[in-house]
């Protein structure tokens, strides 16, 4: 199975809220059971740790169903509902944490002057994708995504595993599109510095 | 290997912009031009390569099932909550 790409149509949750700000309240199950998997997804990838998703699906859908009847449909339910599940995630660290989250500069990543760069691709990056992507490799690469320092973590799962366009991606943590840019550019960066030394260090044959 | 016409500093203007690149969000001359760079300097192309690969792994890392259990739980939860009568009723905003 794949993420989704981005997509451009109109809100498929509107007649839901509708029929629930109008007073079908129990129709909110339905909104829990059409997004559980996809928040549960999202809580994993920005924690890789089950109990941290399970208590961002659970505080994110306690602030929807507080908040509902004040969703205005400007934008989408979807967009929304992340924007929610971002904040929950923010304030879970900030509450965890006070280490300030260190940047990743642009240079850490640029080849230095005398450096030997390659003239042909690594293996992994020309081998079939579905060969490539074992097991291992999916609990490395969502290892190495929760590692990666949060503004740039929320970036690049947002529009490389969400498949948010960066105009939405902007709107969810209401940040600039170009801020949005330079986060993923970095972010995917140090994911593929990251993966370079995994397949560096694979003795496993392919 | 030496590649005629090949201006390192160019190297570092496409490095800051391969993401926009392989996302379409470039204009078309900007897009043009990395495209003609590409085409003769073998270090850029790796550094495509890799970074494209590497947004390729992530879009094809596979979701995994709720636990039942927890399904579950938010089911309870939710019932809970509609008893309550909370939802919507309360003044309290974010
Ligand atoms: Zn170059």
């Amino acid at each position: 199975m794949t993420n989704p790409k981005p997509e451009r149509e109109t809100d498929k949750d509107a007649g839901l809220i509708h029929a629930i700000n109008r007073g079908e309240a129990g129709r909110f199950g339905d909104l829990v059971a059409r997004y559980q998997g996809r928040l549960y997804n999202f809580g994993l990838r920005l924690c890789n740790n089950v109990q941290d998703a399970e208590d961002l699906v659970q505080e994110t859908f306690l602030n929807v169903f507080r908040h509902l009847d004040g969703f205005r449909q400007e934008t989408k339910f979807k967009n929304w509902l992340y924007r929610i599940a971002g904040n929950v995630c923010i304030k879970k660290r900030r509450r965890s944490k006070f280490a300030p989250e260190p940047d990743l500069p642009l240079e850490d990543f640029m080849p230095g002057e005398g450096d030997a760069l390659p003239e042909r691709p690594p293996d992994w990056a020309v081998q079939p994708l579905d060969r490539l992507l074992d097991e291992e490799l999916s609990a490395a690469l969502r290892e190495k995504i929760a590692a990666l320092p949060e503004k740039y973590r929320l970036v690049v799962v947002l529009r490389d595993i969400e498949g948010f366009s960066t105009e939405e991606t902007a709107g969810i943590l209401d940040i600039s599109p170009a801020n949005v840019k330079v986060r993923l550019h970095r972010g995917r960066l140090a994911l593929r510095e990251a993966l370079k030394g995994y397949f560096d260090h694979d003795p496993s044959p392919p | 290997m030496t590649h005629p016409h090949h201006d390192p500093s160019h190297c570092r203007d496409l490095f800051e912009k391969m993401s926009e690149y392989i996302d379409g969000e470039l204009d078309a001359k900007a897009a043009a031009d990395i495209r003609r760079h590409l085409t003769g300097c073998p270090h850029c192309a790796v550094c495509r390569d890799t970074l494209q690969r590497t947004v390729d792994l992530c879009r094809g890392l596979p979701a995994r099932p709720v636990p039942p259990d927890f399904s579950a739980k938010l089911a309870l939860l939710v019932a809970e909550q509609l008893d309550s009568g909370a939802g919507g009723q309360e003044g309290a905003r974010p």
